[in-house]
């Protein structure tokens, strides 16, 4: 059952009862809303605390990056000045908190290296990476689709081949194929630019680079729950009312297929965040990727831990679009409660629903 | 159905041995899956044993023979060093084998041991290890793995713990998928009202039934694993030099792209050819090992 | 146009053929700009779009640290006091003329009187005596410029244009050192604004000037208007110039090959070899000055205090062949510590002969026995050779000739133990003295670099643990004659002092010379009049872009 590989089961545990309440009630969407915001919250915090612990263990003093790097010729009154100024004489706790503090007021803080606001660097950046992750996410979801479409409906042979390219856009690296890509398209054919110039066909390349590997991913999934889903009562039944392969297939297929594709695709935005630092430095794109890699190196801090905070919230933002996604398209998922410890006995009033 | 998730695996231990071992008969494989169990064969032989497969010294630098396209002395052809790129290919087999069945290892483990923990575990351990793993997801893996090569340094070894803890909590969700269907399945309801412990419930029937879903999965992440290591190396965070590693030996050759394409073909042959082949055989056990 | 004309020859230049012919025709006739001949008519007009393969700066004011990106950049926008002609020997610029005392402790300064900075802050003696405080105030955090200027103690501003420099001690290499960027003039109420500020925007006397920076993606310049060349008439032809960050290689070529970008950098060999003379794309070959790419042996930690392992380490070094493999023929080897460039260089190839027999014998002699798997070991420790490289600064060919010299030590005995590292972890390991071998070029206008790489006192290392004389070198001969040669202003026995200076350097064994710091960019042929600094950058301010 391969649908299983992929994230919770369609098959579900049964349902209790609402404890108060209709189903459908607002209160219950509040409810929900205030949960995931809680817990969004405590995913933010815990992120940072490992920031701030991680980049305390990278070896290297703080105030000499904000000097301008180890290489600097920086006075010992100069370091000291600035260790007073940055608050990093301060006891580690103090920091800490002053850390905390700061992000909760919503202040990132100065870049070390750039001297400017986090915040003002990550408005100019983080848009580039959106997009290129969100288009990378639909251009996945397409090439998916249509890979399910080629190795359900179309025979054994398009099964094999599509199969077999599946495989391998999941495993190709997406520095070789953004390569090879500028080297066939922009420099040999000349359709599309090599780098980034800010025009549409500038982004065409660093998406497929980017969606590739995850539609490698996506296709195996999609493949699968198509596959199931043919073998069902319902699907036989609508062929049986007449209903068209394209639109069996669109229609309710799709539909089944895709639950174990929406939390994948979740799973897949990450991917696709750190797929973006190879393939913005790649590609030349502004975006928070390949400032990530260059803040790293240069030990600039609260440019890294801009960058984390911001990942993790677009992180928590996704879980929260693909829970309500999976809601709305597979509505026996409206009221899950998790099931008790084994080892007690529940005895259930409603049957169990079919696991299909 | 609701295969993978109530196995029907016989409540008698002998019956289910005996069932398992009938699974690996090689006739049970299918074609496409006999022909991936060469192919990992293969590797595994040319990681244990480099000298079998593939001729020379992986290191012997020859400057005179330096980018010489394939040929009959150099089947895969020379680096820009002049080293022979079929003994680079083949000793990396061992470094880019191990990187990627150990990261999947480390990842794998810990999804297991987090996944079984919030499916077994009640509300509360449930919410902590759902938050916890989410964090984890929600850091990207080249951040983590960037920060423990800055503390660390580089080499194999921090590359495999950031590639492995960075795929841990997609393991970790699906393995508690798992483990909670497996709870609420029928075979784990007449063992509770046979009265059987919960610990032999949970190894008996919860464990075995998420695990080879995880397996299958996890196949497709040793290949996902090399291709992150060789990410990292790209980077400049990899396994130092001169060792060979398709990653590395991979992103080398990105800077003789057009003059001498061998240089990153064959590595790249190699890093897709095994993913697959590993891919593939884990679903043909599955598939043999899964009854339905 | 301060520099370029009597620069434009300080750097081994492949110009094209309508690029060269200008040069000739404006040295002679010292008439304004590149008039072309075959290329055809000067056009006005246009942007040129500049990717750059390197780091990007993090503070647009050269003053503050102070490396090749920012003198890449400020180059355009900034104007120094002298240049530098094509012996070395400095020219007017925005000095128009000085004097030195008698005892060499004074000099004197003329500047030019009809200069603008581009926010309108008039260019006078203030404003000299402004940047020069700036320069050495420790809160600028000024590294290569403050060095440079070490031996200034004061600086009054005696008349309107003119300028009395106070120094600690006679400084032959100060008029040199003022033709680098990373001592150029900046408006002084410019200076005054917040350091971020003046990093974002700095104002130069230039032909253009910074307008936006977008963090991570691009700098624009726009054409200054106010612009006044030392002698010619003409602002610059372009309307400005994007400079983009481009880190990958092979999309920075391609870009390049597409006709995206005009001018590039950091130029891989193979990309070099498909450029020619006439061709589409074009090569500006400006190696630069200062020190050569060597490898350095330090001396006063582990295995290579020994000088007989030292010598067997350069004996057992194969360079050549990797070499001429590795580059393709663009780079050519040296035997100076000096760059190719600079006129008072002395190399002596000799003294490196690849020997393995030599190598081995000397070993022997130092009681380090070939152990059971091939690496020598001497009472129970092993031949081992820590190597740092940073990934930042050494290109994948430089990377490769390294992997190569490893495997040649190891035929020899040693085990050469690469570390790539970044460059911040590079740093780290130098200042902890956690390395035998290291390559860690150095750019500076004129011989002076010699006594802050080779002078003992350049072990002493700054608060932040860096030091220069990586090789800690530690010879009271060569400190003597590298100070004497600072003082004196004869420039024969300068050149003397300086050669013999180097013969014992070389002979310590402490440096490998491998080849002059590469300094390729490629340009599409249809930009013209590219000329070169002081410090071989490109400089733009005559280019134009044929249509």
């Amino acid at each position: 059952m391969d649908r299983a590989l992929t994230g919770e089961p369609a098959g579900r545990p049964a349902p209790r009862p609402p404890r108060t309440g209709t189903r459908r009630g607002w209160s219950a969407w509040v409810l929900w809303g205030l949960r995931r915001a809680a817990g969004g919250i405590g995913v933010l915090w815990a992120v940072a605390t490992i920031v701030f612990v991680a980049i305390r263990l990278i070896p290297g003093d703080p105030a000499l990056a904000i000097l301008g790097g180890p290489g600097s010729q920086a006075s010992a009154e100069a370091v000291e000045a600035v260790r007073r100024e940055y608050g990093l004489d301060r006891p580690v706790l103090v920091q800490y908190a002053v850390f905390l503090g700061r992000l909760a007021t919503g202040h990132l803080g100065d870049s070390y290296a750039f001297r400017t606001p986090v915040s003002e660097l990550l408005a100019q950046q983080v848009p580039v990476t959106l997009t290129l992750a969100v288009a990378g996410l639909v251009v996945a979801w397409v090439l998916a689709i249509g890979a399910a479409w080629w190795s359900t409906q179309r025979g054994r042979i398009a099964a094999a081949l599509t199969g077999a390219i599946t495989v391998t856009a999941s495993v190709v690296p997406h520095f070789w194929l953004g390569s090879v890509l500028i080297v066939v398209f922009a420099s040999a054919l000349g359709w599309v630019p090599a780098v980034s110039d800010g025009s549409l066909r500038g982004w065409v390349l660093p998406v497929l680079t980017v969606a590739v590997p995850v539609a490698g991913y996506l296709a195996e999934t999609v493949r699968d729950g198509v596959v199931d889903a043919q073998r069902s009562a319902f699907a036989l039944a609508a062929r049986g009312r007449g209903e068209t392969r394209v639109g069996l297939f669109g229609r309710h297929l799709l539909r089944h297929a895709a639950l174990p594709g929406i939390a994948l695709s979740a799973w897949a935005f990450g991917s696709l965040v750190s797929g973006a630092v190879v393939v913005e430095s790649v590609f030349a794109l502004p975006g928070i990727g390949r400032a990530l890699v260059t803040a790293v190196t240069q030990r600039d801090m609260p440019l890294v831990a801009g960058i984390a905070l911001v990942s993790a919230a677009a992180y928590v933002v996704v879980l929260a679009v693909a829970d309500l996604v999976e809601r709305a398209v597979d509505p026996r998922t409206r009221d899950r409660r998790p099931a008790g410890r084994v080892g007690r006995v529940r005895v259930r009033t409603q049957g169990r629903v079919d696991a299909r | 159905m609701s295969g993978v998730l109530d196995p029907g695996l016989p409540a008698g231990a002998s019956e289910g041995r005996a069932r398992r071992s009938e699974r690996f008969r090689g006739g049970t494989l299918g074609p496409a899956g006999s022909v991936a169990a060469v192919v990992v064969a293969v590797a595994v032989l040319a990681a244990v044993w480099p000298a079998l497969l593939g001729g020379g010294d992986p290191l012997a630098v020859h400057p005179a023979d330096a980018l010489t396209p394939p040929g009959p002395a150099h089947p895969f052809g020379t680096d820009e060093s002049g080293r022979d790129v079929l003994a680079r290919v083949v000793a990396g087999t061992r470094a880019s084998l191990v990187v990627g069945v150990a990261a999947t290892l480390v990842g794998g483990l810990t999804g297991i041991l987090l996944g079984t923990l919030a499916g077994l575990g009640g509300r509360i351990v449930d919410a902590v290890v759902g938050r916890v793993t989410e964090v984890a997801f929600a850091l990207p893996l080249l951040l983590v793995a960037l920060v423990v090569i800055a503390v660390t340094g580089p080499g194999p070894v921090p590359a495999t713990l950031a590639v492995g803890f960075a795929t841990a909590p997609g393991y970790a969700r699906i393995v508690r998928g798992l483990v909670r269907s497996a709870r609420s399945s029928q075979v784990v309801e007449t063992a509770v009202l046979q009265g059987r412990s919960p610990g032999r419930i949970v190894f008996r029937h919860v464990l075995p039934a998420a695990l080879w879903p995880v397996v299958a999965v996890a196949t497709l992440g040793v290949g996902q694993a090399v291709v992150w290591a060789s990410a990292l190396s790209y980077l400049g965070v990899g396994t130092p030099p001169p060792a060979p590693e398709w990653g590395a030996m991979l992103a080398d050759g990105r800077t003789y792209l057009l003059t001498a394409p061998w240089m990153s073909t064959f590595p790249g042959l190699a890093i897709v050819v095994l993913a697959t082949a590993v891919t593939v055989l884990g679903r043909a056990v599955r598939r043999t090992g899964a009854v339905r | 146009m301060i520099l370029d004309r009597v620069q434009k020859t300080r750097a081994r230049a492949l110009l094209t053929a309508a690029g060269a012919t200008a040069v000739l025709l404006a040295l002679t006739a010292c008439t304004g700009g590149g008039t072309a001949t075959d290329a055809g008519t000067p056009v006005s007009g246009g942007t040129l779009t500049y990717a750059s393969g390197d780091a990007e700066p993090t503070c647009l004011d050269p003053h503050v640290g102070g490396n090749y990106p920012q003198a890449l950049l400020s180059t355009q926008y900034i104007e120094m006091l002298t240049g530098l002609d094509r012996a070395g020997k400095p020219t007017p610029a925005l000095a128009t003329g000085w004097t030195t005392s008698d005892d060499g402790k004074t000099l004197t300064l003329d500047l030019r009187t009809d200069v603008s900075f581009s926010d309108g802050t008039p260019f006078d003696a203030a404003a000299v005596v402004a940047n020069i405080e700036h320069v050495q105030d420790p809160t600028t955090a000024s590294s290569t410029g403050y060095l440079a200027l070490q031996s200034i103690t004061k600086a009054t501003a005696t008349d309107d244009h003119t300028v009395t420099l106070t120094l600690s001690r006679p400084d032959s290499a100060l008029l040199e050192s003022f033709s680098q960027p990373w001592v150029g003039m900046e408006s002084p109420k410019a200076l005054q604004r917040p350091q971020a500020t003046n990093c974002a925007s700095p104002v130069g006397t230039g032909p253009f000037s910074v307008t936006e920076w977008q963090r991570g993606d691009r700098i624009t310049l726009t054409k200054n208007d106010g612009y006044t060349p030392l002698t010619g008439s003409t602002a610059p032809r372009l309307d400005g110039i994007t400079w983009r960050f481009l880190p990958d290689s092979t999309s920075r070529y391609a870009a390049l090959q597409a006709g995206q970008v005009d001018v590039i950098d950091n130029a891989q060999p193979d990309q070099l070899k498909s450029a020619s003379t006439k061709g589409a794309i074009r090569d500006l070959d400006a190696p630069r000055p200062g020190a050569s790419n060597r490898l350095e042996l330090n001396s006063g930690h582990g295995v290579f205090r020994d000088e007989a392992v030292r010598k067997a380490f350069i004996a057992g070094a194969e360079i050549d062949p990797g070499l001429q493999s590795l580059f393709l023929g663009t780079a050519k080897r040296s035997y100076s510590v000096l760059s190719s460039v600079e006129p008072d260089g002395y190399s002596d190839p000799a003294l490196f002969e690849y020997s393995p027999k030599t190598a081995g014998r000397l070993l022997d002699e130092a009681g380090w026995k070939v152990g059971s798997d091939g690496v020598r070991e001497k009472d129970g420790k092993r031949l081992t050779v820590t190597f740092p490289v940073s990934t930042n600064q050494s290109v994948p060919a430089e990377r490769s000739l390294f992997q190569q010299v490893q495997a040649s030590e190891k035929a020899v005995g040693f085990d050469v133990r690469l570390e790539e590292l970044d460059l911040s972890s590079w740093y780290a390991a130098l200042a902890a003295n956690e390395y035998d071998v290291v390559s860690a070029p150095y750019t500076k206008v004129g011989p002076d670099v010699l006594r802050i790489l080779y002078d003992s006192a350049s072990i002493e290392p700054a608060p932040s643990g860096y030091f220069a004389n990586l090789a800690q070198l530690d010879d009271p001969t060569v400190d003597d004659l590298l100070e004497r040669a600072a003082r004196t202003s004869d420039a024969d026995e300068r050149g003397d002092l300086y050669r013999q200076a180097q013969q014992r350097i070389l002979a310590s064994g402490t440096v490998l010379p491998l080849y002059d710091q590469q300094n390729h960019f490629l340009y599409r042929s249809a930009v013209h009049g590219i000329e070169t600094t002081s410090v071989s950058t490109p400089w733009f301010g005559t280019a134009w872009i044929a249509r």
